[in-house]
């Protein structure tokens, strides 16, 4: 039987005037560093916030768009982020979008010239939330519902959770999880699409790996119902009691796992299952939000206002505290948060007319490509990505509150805001949007916006095949990865993330962007 | 058209006669869970030698194609965890409470990535959070079963002695056996036992029984045994095992009423009954019956026909006033109760009667729509619809506003469905770059969806998104009946091309009549009940299981209650291949 330790205090999470200090248990956890991992790196972290339909960029009818629309999301020059530059206007004196992102300039590199290597194979959504996280070529199901496609291997959150925060059960299995969550109106014809786990033994086509959605359940689940740790004696023997439980259930998996003739995908189920005993045993009880906090995740968790669109916004910000805080802790080294479905259905508070985002994507009143025109479809679509612009910039301000020993937590991680697409209305696979916040413990550039054609290998098949010149995303991972910490088996920096089958788009190793490094 | 259906009792023997074959009859395992037992390995090729020129499951009709071949067992995963659906339904039959707990409501959804239904095992996984919210299920259900005399008097057995540790392993056997849905092996019970006493210790003060049960109750709600669904009988020598009549009952049971089995399906294990034919027919039959099937029938059809549209259905307030909500969860019902009525009161009952039924159930807001003279009220009533004007499911105001825009008819969306889900034809990747039809000439719907895609060539639009979804522009995007549309006539011709031959139609009548004829459609619609029953996609050694159904719909000689017998009562629903698991997706 396990032992039980009694949690240690809250005092060590002390809200001052500048924010959250960590003190010992995160320091502890920066400096701790698994017998597993092969190199001896302090822990950096990464979190994608995804939205969906594309931006609202430049694009042209020799693109292919029905009609010119104007750049309204990129800065205005390349180069180092002054903000002068971030807040210049245009003739109807509004900013770019990622003029929104000002105060942190600093902090920040954007990316352009960023492309997927495969075609969609169906759904325009799908096919690329396929891609987004993985470099990997979208397969639709066996019934060819386009819009279920999923890729051949898994995503970046996927890969740097097992690489720098493996957790190897009794039978030698990693089983480590990245953090995936969705907020907002979860449903339609396609649902989560960014965070995929390998196929299981025997299939080809990765997991998708559904979102967690209830910000409270999330929050127990990694960190314990802090209700229960105000009385130790009730507490302790809640612990005991659910141990027993488990000591047994663990004996019965042990009998299961003895039949005979149990495939590799039958063992990983089992696997998965005892994960998840293992992880809600060892989870962290000393991290916890400030009362005020969690008893305001733990209403809206228990009055289902995360199922309610109109909170969408309170939902991913406390999905984002509790991300930031399982960074804190070391607890999660990778995380994922959708917004909306696989394509956005939220009609966003915006000066309107108010359609669904998706039809505004379309810029038509409709999910296909035929309807009614929506007027002004692209100034609406504009004022949707700067209110994701400012979600993200909850992200980098919680992350950067909390101190470490070498700067904030934000500087000793990767927040990438991206998106399943470039553009909506054609469901566009290049010149992605790609803003990164933070060094990734000193390993990118900040304060810059760079063209990644300017510096990385262009691959052949990205010559071969419109639009053509744009660097493969997996280069892009293939940089994130080795700021990260994560290695090739020999230890070799990581120059080929993604697929690496047989397709006539697939990409080439390729390599890092050596435009991202500092 | 149709042959009598006065064969049909007859066939069906024969078909379970075919299935059922010399030593492949298993033999009724012991109340163990039978780890070994197997079946002579001779009867794996059972159907090697059998006349190519005859359907052997129906000898009246002729054989063709893949059912002239012998079904092969497959050997599909060990392990299945419960969707949520069958954790709601297990829990209330379980726990024997009045309704469904109703908790899975805040559990992490199941996933919708794999094949046409939620229940498929190969993409129901396992997370902490997952784990956690069973925990807390089982928490709060123990806690409240234990801690009431009468909901704890429920699943108590009727004999249990007084005495403590008797009582506790009396309870043990008895809830023990239905949790895991066989009976519990000594070993096991032996570990139940200590955990019930040591509930003293860890509960705190209060009845010990009570205390013991609640700790209990824990375990089996939580236990992988109840939460997986698996088949573990096994042999390392015998290419073919049969399943031993626990594994029987709860495969029955969860491919028929999305739960466990019940008190008389236990009976019907330890009595051997599964283990014979006829005793596999009865009780599929008599589950088939039940009201528990009908829900699982309504489960079927809302993925199906992705009922979920419902919740959202939106349409233009000025070209619809009409519309609400309301409207749209009415027409929802309507095509629930259109379909049970097929189903289970129909004369006919069958495929065909699905599709082509003038028939259907509307209130008040959905007569209005449809047109219908008298007087309603908030009450479905049965009416008889215009027959010139409707034909069967295809023709129902929910499905035809659920593929539908706002503002006007959908006929890519409606093409792609019947393509798709009616006829299951593999259509070409759509484009990624998709363009607007912004600016796209046209007076009507279909001028418009022609010009916009008369580029796209023979093999996606014009020979089958299109003509499929043009036999329906009679119907608006709430499916009102229409014979203009902006002022011009509505052209709801065309020619589709079957797998079978090409034809021509005048309407959705005639179309919807070719899909009732067409061997497409029977094969379609028996495959997603082949998904939905065994929880995984078909592969090509369940082709011939499939074909033989599906021939027998096409012929008039199953109904639909039929097909569902037909799909549980056979060789490959009984059976597993020794191999090692196959991973379908």
């Amino acid at each position: 039987m396990k032992t039980w330790k009694a949690p240690m205090s809250r005092r060590n999470f002390l809200r001052g005037s500048a924010g959250v200090v960590m003190a010992l248990p995160f320091l502890e956890g920066l400096v701790r560093t698994s017998p597993a991992l092969a190199n001896t790196q302090r822990p950096v972290y990464f979190v994608c916030l995804r939205s969906g339909n594309g931006v609202a960029q430049f694009c042209d009818p020799t693109m292919g768009a029905p009609v010119f629309e104007p750049e309204r999301f990129w800065p205005f020059e390349r180069g180092a982020l002054t903000q002068e530059m971030m807040l210049r206007t245009n003739a109807q004196n509004e900013i770019r979008t990622t003029g929104e992102l000002v105060a942190h300039r600093d902090k920040l590199l954007i990316v352009d010239g960023i492309r997927y290597s495969y075609e969609g194979r169906g759904c325009g959504h799908s096919g690329g939330g396929n891609q987004c996280l993985t470099a990997s070529p979208p397969f639709p199901d066996d019934d060819g519902h386009a819009s279920r496609s999923r890729p051949a291997d898994p995503s970046v959150d996927w890969v740097i959770e097992q690489k720098m925060k493996p957790r190897i059960n009794a039978n030698g299995v990693n089983v480590a999880e990245p953090l995936t969550m969705a907020a907002g109106v979860i449903g339609g014809f396609i649902d989560d699409i960014i965070s995929y786990a390998p196929p299981l033994p025997g299939q080809f086509k990765a997991r998708v790996r559904v979102s967690e959605r209830n910000p409270w359940q999330i929050y127990k689940s990694l960190f314990g119902n802090p209700s229960d740790v105000h009385d130790d004696l009730m507490f302790n023997k809640i612990v005991k009691q659910r141990q027993s439980v488990n000591d047994l259930l663990r004996d019965q998996l042990g009998d299961l796992r003895r039949n005979s003739g149990l495939s590799q995908a039958d063992h990983v189920r089992l696997d998965l299952y005892q994960n998840s005993i293992f992880e809600l045993e060892e989870r962290m009880l000393a991290c916890h939000l400030p009362e005020a906090e969690w008893k305001a995740i733990e209403a809206a968790g228990d009055s289902n206002a995360w199922q309610n669109a109109s909170n969408a916004e309170p939902i991913l910000h406390m999905m984002m505290d509790i991300t930031a805080l399982a960074f804190a802790c070391d607890l999660k080294r990778a995380a994922t948060i959708q917004i909306g479905s696989g394509a956005d259905f939220m009609t966003y508070n915006t000066t309107g007319p108010a359609y669904q985002f998706h039809w505004v994507s379309h810029r038509i009143q409709s999910d296909g490509g035929d309807g009614d025109p929506i007027a002004n479809a692209d100034h609406v679509h504009y004022q949707i990505d700067r209110i994701h612009a400012r979600w993200f910039k909850y992200l980098i301000e919680r992350l950067d509150e909390y101190d470490t020993d070498q700067g904030t937590l934000l500087d000793n991680s990767i927040a990438l805001w991206t998106n399943d697409v470039a553009t909506g209305r054609m469901h566009a696979f290049h010149n992605l949007p790609v803003v990164i916040a933070g060094s990734g413990g000193g390993y990118l550039k900040q304060g810059v916006y760079v063209d990644a054609r300017a510096t990385a290998t262009i691959s052949p098949a990205s010559l071969e095949f419109p639009p053509r010149g744009f660097v493969a995303n997996n280069q892009l991972f293939n940089t994130i990865l080795n700021a990260v910490g994560v290695r090739n088996d020999d230890g070799s920096p990581i120059d080929d993330f993604g697929h690496k089958g047989s397709d006539t788009r697939n990409q080439q190793p390729g390599g890092e962007i050596p435009g991202m490094k500092a | 058209m149709k042959r009598t259906l006065g064969l049909l009792a007859a066939l069906c023997a024969t078909l379970i006669l075919g299935c059922f074959d010399g030593s492949l009859t298993v033999r009724a395992p012991d109340e163990s869970t039978s780890p070994d037992t197997h079946v002579d390995p001779g009867t794996a090729d059972a159907g090697a030698d059998i006349d190519p020129t005859i359907n052997p499951d129906f000898p009246d009709l002729p054989c063709e194609g893949a059912a002239c071949r012998a079904p092969e067992p497959s050997a599909p995963p060990r392990f299945t965890r419960l969707t949520h659906e069958q954790w709601e339904n297990t829990m209330r039959d379980l726990l024997r409470l009045d309704a469904r707990p109703n908790l899975s409501t805040n559990f992490l959804p199941d996933p919708d990535s794999a094949g046409s239904f939620n229940n498929n095992s190969a993409a129901l996984d396992f997370t902490a959070s997952l784990w956690d919210s069973y925990r807390v299920g089982a928490e709060t259900l123990a806690r409240q079963v234990a801690t009431s005399p009468e909901a704890l008097a429920r699943i108590m057995p009727a004999d249990a002695p007084d005495v403590l540790d008797a009582r506790a392993r009396a309870f043990i056997e008895h809830v023990g056996k239905r949790a895991y849905r066989r009976p519990l092996g000594e070993d096991e019970i032996a570990r139940h036992l200590e955990i019930f006493a040591m509930a003293e210790q860890l509960m705190g003060e209060g009845d010990a029984f009570v205390q013991g049960v609640e700790l209990l109750l824990r375990v089996f709600l939580q236990s992988p045994h109840f939460v997986f669904r698996s088949e573990l009988t096994h042999s390392e020598s015998a290419p073919v095992v049969a399943l031993n009549a626990y594994e029987r009952a709860a495969k029955l049971s969860f491919s028929l009423w999305s739960t466990m089995p019940d008190d008389l399906l236990f009976e019907a294990a330890a009595a051997g009954e599964l283990d014979q034919r006829a005793g596999l027919e009865r009780h599929a039959r008599r589950m088939i019956n039940d009201a528990r099937a009908e829900d699982t029938i309504v489960d079927f059809h809302s993925q199906l026909l992705h009922f979920d549209a419902f919740r959202e259905l939106a349409k233009d307030a000025e070209r619809f006033p009409e519309f609400n909500a309301d409207v749209a969860q009415a027409m929802r019902k309507e095509m629930e109760l259109f379909i049970k009525d097929i189903i289970f009161e129909d004369e006919a009952g069958d495929l065909s009667a699905l599709y082509l039924s003038p028939h259907s159930f509307v209130n008040a807001p959905l007569a209005a729509i449809y047109g219908l003279p008298g007087e309603f009220d908030e009450e479905f009533k049965r009416v008889d619809l215009d027959p010139r004007e409707r034909a069967g499911l295809l023709t129902r105001l929910g499905f035809l506003s659920t593929h539908a825009n706002a503002y006007e008819q959908s006929s890519i969306k409606r093409g792609v469905f019947v393509n798709l889900h009616v006829l299951c034809n593999q259509l070409g990747t759509i484009p990624d770059d998709i363009g607007s039809t912004e600016g796209a000439g046209g007076h009507t719907n279909r001028e418009r969806i022609t010009a916009n895609t008369a580029g796209c060539g023979g093999t996606c639009h014009n020979s089958l998104i299109n003509p499929a979804g043009f036999a329906f522009e009679n119907y608006n995007a709430l499916g009102r009946y229409q014979e203009v549309e902006n002022g011009y006539p509505v052209d709801a011709t065309g020619i589709f091309h079957f797998r079978h031959g090409t034809f021509p139609f005048q309407n959705s009548i005639e179309f919807n009549t070719l899909i009732a004829q067409s061997p497409d459609a029977h094969d379609c619609y028996t495959r997603h009940w082949f998904e939905f029953a065994y929880g995984r996609s078909p592969t090509d050694k369940d082709e011939p299981l499939i074909a033989r159904i599906s021939q027998a719909s096409e012929a008039g000689l199953a109904k639909i209650r039929d097909m569902l017998v037909l799909l549980v009562v056979n060789d490959i629903f009984v059976t597993r291949s020794s191999a090692p698991t196959e991973e379908t997706e």
